[in-house]
């Protein structure tokens, strides 16, 4: 087993999280696919921390914290943006435009 | 060892292809924990017994669970507009052109076979401990902001 095996692993889901981002409208779907994207970014930590020290577990560890606070923020504002304008939309939210 | 990875990647490029493409709304994050898990096995794969405990605690039974309730307690999140179709050709392009570029940048790499390593849990609790005490305490001061921050965004605010 090498590493290249976990990292094109990891590229792929990359990928996969990035295509999306991009072509998804709601905010949910980009929330979930950013989540592909921290997870693909862990394990890219962990499978080097396997060949070097254990430093790389610490960093996919706070990369699972930074993701679990990011989905608790993110969803609060999307409940805020249903009541305020009854829909999750992305390209809907304007209200800052005036 | 062979066939677990690619059994378990297999998994997972799966389910993260289903995330990206399902419609519904549930079924996308059912198939999220399905790839949470599979990522959790890879670690403990890659004998980080610890983080892939950590994976199954904090996404499979925090995070999916939170995107479950929220499409409990609010309406409207099902309706989705389809993107343009040269939008969607153009994402394929950019996501190819990315992996052609991480591709490249693995060619550079030398072969690398992963060791039989055997981090204990204790070595990671050491270094929380000792070298990486001041990062640890600043992500459990994000985690409390984060937290008080959903409350304050999510509260009814009194007219």
């Amino acid at each position: 087993m090498s590493i290249s095996h976990y990292l094109s692993l990891s590229a792929i889901l990359f990928c996969i999280g990035l295509y999306g981002v991009i072509s998804r409208k709601n905010a949910v779907m980009v929330l979930l696919s950013i989540e592909i994207m921290l997870c693909s970014a862990g394990l890219n930590f962990a499978a080097f921390s396997a060949i070097h020290n254990p430093s790389g577990q610490i960093f996919a560890l706070f990369i699972i914290v930074v993701g679990a606070a990011e989905v608790a923020c993110g969803l609060a504002i999307f409940f805020l943006a249903t009541r305020l304008s009854e829909t999750i939309d992305l390209d809907k939210f304007n209200l800052l435009k005036g | 060892m062979e066939i677990a990875f690619y059994i378990l990647s297999g998994m997972a490029v799966t389910s993260a292809i289903l995330v990206v493409s399902l419609k519904n709304l549930v079924r996308a994050i059912l198939a999220l924990a399905s790839l949470f898990l599979s990522i959790a096995a890879l670690y403990i794969l890659l004998s980080a017994e610890f983080l892939g405990l950590v994976q199954t605690l904090v996404y499979i039974g925090g995070v999916i669970l939170l995107f479950l309730f929220l499409i409990m307690l609010t309406e409207n999140l099902f309706e989705e507009r389809q993107v343009a179709f040269f939008q969607r050709i153009t994402g394929v392009g950019l996501v190819l052109l990315l992996f052609g570029i991480f591709v490249s940048i693995f060619m550079k790499q030398p072969f690398q076979v992963i060791p039989k390593t055997d981090y204990s849990i204790a070595e990671i609790g050491r270094l929380l401990m000792t070298d990486y005490l001041i990062p640890f305490e600043v992500v459990s001061l994000l985690l409390l902001v984060a937290l008080i921050g959903a409350i304050v965004i999510a509260r009814k605010e009194e007219e």
